[in-house]
């Protein structure tokens, strides 16, 4: 027996930023042409004070209203996000009596960023083949336009907010294998917020503008990516690894029908999917209407596919994603 | 490859206007042109067309366009 992913939902905040906004906001660019190769056109973003987890209730509302039954069968929640509620207890656990889920029901919150499907995914997985649930409802959002600086032009046309609910059950005919995970501990602050957890404190400090290591600015209170570093590190490592997922499975980039990469922006993907060989007609790119969704943006391109009936029963689809850690991982569904 | 030629290939692959003069000895990060995007780009190129791995800290540290073209080709070499 195997596992699938049954059922998706997404929700998005209401607020938009399109590209004229951008360009309203920072006049200067609008003659740049390095934006048109990002194929970002509009992003949603959360209002400061809305709270990430009403966006998962949103997502996680949606997919009961098309699946009532649902609700009821539940017996395991994930909760992917780096905003909680709480301090304690767990959002997972806040989320199962909002949503009106059985109280036999693990709850679970797991602090990832860009790799957190594929960890929540095997996470679901284990749970389901050690016969704890039978139905795990996965919620994610992204919130990192909240953490921004307004002055940080490159993220602020980047990233984009957004929510997920799925649910991972088992199948069948459907299988997911051949999972790989890797971690880089040592270039951890090549995507960081550097203040406002127990290492460092939010204070007077964390909004002034830094050089850091990388010669570049950064502001300790507010999300910092060294671009070119990370460019760096995805090349290096995905391409590989992808290679070393197929020769796990014992496949050839022939045997799989698309390649679902984590989605940062057009041109991330293009350059990785000529990098590592990928046929171009099976890597999908859809980033134009919501810019980079972290850990929502490989369950948005599984929806979006679903929608349009482009996933098949026996397709066979590698998932691979890279982010802040620096992490990266992967595995195969065969759907 | 000539100096001539990769400053072509640079003036490609920027997307970079005939009026835009190239400046073998500026700082790249001082041009008007430069933006960090630019650093990726430079990145895949010297992947692609000379299959070499540069870093943004190689980027950094060599600085001009002229020195970038010498540790491509020491690389390349």
């Amino acid at each position: 027996m195997g596992t699938t992913l049954s059922h998706i939902a997404l929700a998005f905040p209401k607020k938009k930023f399109t590209n004229e906004d951008f360009f309203t906001q920072f006049p200067e660019e609008k003659e740049s042409k390095t934006w048109n190769k990002l194929g970002i056109k509009q992003r949603h973003l959360f209002h400061e004070k809305e709270v990430p987890s009403d966006l998962a209730v949103e997502a996680a509302e949606k997919l009961f209203s098309n699946q009532p039954e649902l609700r009821k069968e539940v017996d395991f929640i994930l909760f992917s996000c780096p905003e909680r509620d709480y301090y304690t207890p767990v959002t997972s656990g806040v989320l199962q009596s909002r949503l009106g889920i059985s109280q036999q029901c693990g709850c679970m919150d797991v602090h990832q960023g860009c790799t957190a499907f594929v960890y929540l995914l095997s996470l679901a997985d284990g749970l389901l083949s050690i016969g704890v649930a039978k139905k795990v409802l996965i919620l994610a959002v992204s919130p990192l336009s909240k953490k921004l600086h307004p002055k940080d032009k490159a993220n602020r046309f980047l990233f984009g907010d957004a929510a997920t609910a799925f649910v991972v059950e088992k199948n069948e005919s459907s299988k997911v294998h051949s999972y790989l995970f890797g971690n880089d501990g040592s270039q951890s602050d090549r995507i960081i917020i550097k203040d406002g957890e127990a290492r460092n404190v939010f204070n007077a400090d964390s909004e002034k503008a830094k050089i850091n290591r990388f010669k570049e600015t950064q502001y300790d209170g507010f999300f910092y990516q060294n671009g070119a570093g990370v460019f760096r590190f995805t090349l290096d490592r995905v391409p590989q690894m992808i290679d070393d997922i197929l020769s796990k499975a014992n496949y050839t980039k022939d045997d799989i029908d698309l390649f679902i990469l984590h989605q940062p922006n057009v041109f991330m993907v293009k350059t990785l999917a000529k990098f590592a060989k990928l046929p171009a007609e099976k890597v999908i790119v859809d980033v134009e209407d919501y810019g980079n969704t972290g850990n929502v943006s490989i369950p948005i391109l599984i929806h979006n596919l679903k929608e349009k009936k482009t996933l098949r029963k026996g397709m066979k689809l590698l998932i691979a994603a890279f982010g802040t850690g620096l992490s990266w991982n992967g595995c195969i569904w065969e759907i | 490859m000539e100096y001539k030629e990769f400053e072509e290939q640079v003036r490609d692959v920027l997307e970079l206007e005939d009026d835009v003069q190239l400046d073998k000895d500026q700082k790249l990060v001082d041009t008007d042109y430069w933006s960090s995007m630019h650093a990726l780009l430079i990145m895949a190129m010297a992947e692609s067309e000379f299959g070499v791995s540069i870093t943004g800290e190689d980027l950094r540290e060599t600085g001009t366009l002229g020195s970038l073209y010498n540790l491509l080709m020491e690389r390349k070499a």
